[in-house]
């Protein structure tokens, strides 16, 4: 990870909107979601070989992938769904800050929905296993 | 004439009847016929119905039985035993029971890594709501990967508790049969009344009650370690502690009832047959006495299957709960290590996890316990109480 680029971006875009906060506030705003999204995706894409060896580590053994995938996604959902909410926070619009986290709640919590199906259906089978013998 | 050959007649008939019975004492003990006492244990024992006790048994209990050398129920099977070749494969059975558990704990060590890894990065998400959630899915994603494993563990505690119930249903009829036949009809009345109930209810007990409530206490548990502001472990705890005093409770009395009736009903059958002994040699004039000890003999060849079927069945009961109380065992110590692991890294949800799902496991151990040394008791009982041993 090129941690020295990324930073730079950071306090590069950070001087810039300081600078054409005076003049243009909405150019202030639309430079630092640039800058968000775009340090966002550089970390996603050097995450990604880390996310497939876990991925792999998990195959090889008996347990199913999918809960690393789950863990992962649900990661992804929330750092875009704080990034949207500090650029609403940003503008002054908490009201809608707090509908982006919203949303960022209910899509973790409906990703992890095959996590809680899951669960639910050992309990099950233990408890039929365990009726039937 | 008629009066004087009817005299002549009486007269060859009890020159002849003591060597018909001298005879017939011979036939037993085998001095004419070599095969004279196996041919009437082998007898007994079809007409008993042991033979399919075998059925009876679980698979890999019929294969373990194989293993250490008890195929048949020739006595010499049991006398037979080596200690070393028990041991051999006592050592073997461990080894076959710790590689499912080894290999899973690898697997959690490596999902208590992830999460603490995990732990790591939801620190990234600042926001407190959306932070909480993703520690939820965090731990969720832990909790179902530990509880498959033990999810397992506690089916073949289940299976195992299931298939001693079956061992007795079937084990004890036989057994009280023989017992009856055997001049312990008081004791194997009380015997078969104590033990088919009990059967009945451990199987009950185990696989009705214990089980489904060691999942809710697992259930909640899990929830606990998902949400730590909730308390459930402490339910949990609860629960496991009920199961074990129910357990103990139940045991203990059916063992105390089965041990007091088995006392008096030894006593009350050894007078039934000292009573049938003086009889015979009062009453019954000239043969009387070989007459008893015919008995004698064929009281010694069914005490000898007796013997046999409690060894049988003790042996059974055995290596049916052996490899479960061996697998709860391995789980136990790993799930210490794991537990010790996750108290490393701070993972305090995880770490509760880990100390309930032990409760559970000691319970499940108590649950195969109570089982075994329900029959293993009884069955021991039983066969001293009448002499099994002469």
């Amino acid at each position: 990870m090129n941690t020295v680029g990324i930073i730079g971006i950071t306090v590069f875009a950070a001087f810039l909107s300081l600078l054409v906060r005076r003049f243009h506030p909405e150019y202030s705003l639309a430079i630092s979601l640039l800058t968000g999204i775009l340090v966002l995706g550089l970390i996603i894409s050097q995450i990604t070989p880390v996310i497939s060896r876990i991925q792999n580590l998990l195959e090889s053994t008996s347990l199913s992938p999918e809960y690393a995938l789950i863990v992962f996604k649900a990661l992804g959902i929330g750092l875009l769904a704080q990034l949207s909410s500090d650029v609403c926070r940003d503008a002054g619009e908490s009201a809608l800050a707090e509908k982006a986290e919203l949303v960022g709640k209910v899509s973790m919590l409906i990703l992890a929905l095959p996590l809680f199906e899951k669960i639910a259906e050992l309990a099950v089978e233990l408890i039929k296993g365990g009726g039937a013998g | 004439m008629s009066k004087h050959r009817k005299i002549l007649i009486c007269l060859i008939i009890l020159l002849f009847l003591p060597v018909l019975g001298v005879c017939a004492e011979d036939y037993i003990t085998g001095n004419s016929n070599n095969g004279g006492l196996n041919q009437m244990y082998e007898e007994q024992l079809e007409a008993s119905g042991a033979g399919k006790l075998w059925d009876s048994l679980p698979p890999e209990t019929l294969d373990l039985l194989n293993r250490i050398g008890i195929t048949s129920f020739e006595p010499s099977s049991f006398t037979g035993l080596k200690p070393e070749n028990v041991a051999n494969k006592l050592l073997e059975l461990l080894i076959q029971s710790s590689r499912g558990p080894l290999r899973s704990t690898a697997v959690i060590l490596g999902v208590v890594l992830l999460y603490a890894f995990m732990e790591g990065l939801r620190n990234t998400v600042k926001e407190e709501s959306l932070s909480k959630v993703y520690g939820v899915i965090c731990a969720l994603a832990a909790c179902a990967t530990l509880i498959i494993p033990i999810s397992v563990c506690i089916k073949n505690v289940s299976r195992a508790a299931d298939s001693v119930s079956v061992l007795m249903i079937s084990f004890v009829p036989v057994y009280a049969g023989v017992m009856l036949v055997s001049g312990q009809p008081v004791t194997a009345a009380a015997y078969q009344s104590v033990m088919l109930f009990a059967a009945e209810l451990i199987s009950l007990l185990a696989t009705k009650i214990i089980v489904p409530l060691m999942i809710v206490s697992l259930a909640l548990n899990v929830v606990g370690s998902v949400t730590p502001d909730m308390k459930l472990g402490s339910a949990g705890g609860l629960i496991n502690k009920s199961c074990g005093w129910l357990l103990g409770l139940t045991t203990t009395i059916f063992v105390g009832l089965l041990s007091v009736q088995g006392l008096v009903g030894a006593a009350a059958d050894n007078v039934t047959t000292k009573a049938l002994k003086f009889s015979l040699g009062a009453f019954v004039p000239v043969v009387g006495g070989a007459l008893g000890d015919a008995l004698n003999t064929i009281k010694g060849c069914l005490n000898l299957l007796k013997s046999t079927l409690g060894g049988f069945g003790i042996i059974s009961t055995l290596l049916i709960v052996l490899p479960p109380i061996i697998e709860c065992v391995v789980w136990i110590i790993l799930l210490s290590f794991l537990n010790m692991a996750a108290e490393m890294f701070s993972l305090n949800s995880v770490s509760t996890l880990f100390k309930s799902a032990q409760g559970v496991m000691k319970t499940l151990i108590a649950v195969l316990a109570s089982c075994s040394m329900f029959m293993i008791v009884a069955t021991t009982i039983v066969t001293l109480a009448g002499g099994g041993t002469s």
